[in-house]
């Protein structure tokens, strides 16, 4: 090995934050669509993952190119029942799950080991020939 | 000669990766996974291993050449 590096995901691919609210069964629509926020205000957003109720989850893209999460977490714990780390952990796994494998097949690679382990982290062997 | 190179991905349960990479020597390295980092999101940290400090071959070769 020759380094070894940990990276803080952010979530900027619109394709890649579909699919890993497809994974977690969230049914999302896009394009002007209204996310209830904090304290009950409507506002908009770009994709909103519905909760079967009054209450939903939405992403905003920022001025950064990164999309934040926008809710009214008190409404969605109480009333949906998710929990806002749970959420935006579980997000981030699928997220950079589809992220890197979308990116290394562009780059080449193929995934030679795919395996959720017993603490519930994801390993993954990506190869190359060159 | 055909060289294989991996790159060891683990994703935690809070969506940080770590990435360790396989196969790759010297400063080569660095840019070998930088491309997934940049796609990624933000680097945390990073660490050089012993490999990382070993010249490659043709790199050898060449500056033996450069002293004779």
């Amino acid at each position: 090995m020759s380094h070894f590096t940990k990276v803080q995901t952010k979530i900027t691919d619109l394709d890649c934050l579909k699919q890993a609210l497809e994974d977690l069964q969230y049914s999302c629509r896009e394009g002007e669509v209204r996310v209830r926020g904090w304290r009950g205000q409507w506002s908009e957003a770009d994709l909103v993952a519905d909760l079967g109720g009054p209450y939903n989850i939405g992403f905003r893209k920022s001025p950064q190119g990164n999309y934040e999460v926008v809710a009214d977490w008190w409404g969605v714990e109480m009333r949906a029942g998710i929990s806002q780390v749970k959420f935006v952990n579980d997000l981030n796994q699928r997220y950079a799950y589809h992220k890197v494998l979308s990116e290394v097949r562009k780059r080449g690679f193929s995934v030679a080991e795919d395996e959720t382990l017993e603490d519930h982290s994801i390993r993954l062997v990506v190869r190359k020939w060159s | 000669m055909v060289l294989k190179r991996e790159m060891e991905i683990e994703i935690g349960r809070d969506g940080k990766v770590s990435i360790k990479v396989n196969g790759v020597q010297g400063a080569e390295c660095l840019e070998f996974s930088q491309f997934l980092e940049e796609a990624l999101g933000e680097t945390l940290a990073q660490e050089r291993t012993s490999e990382y400090y070993q010249v490659p071959a043709s790199t050898e070769a060449a500056v033996q050449q450069a002293r004779q």
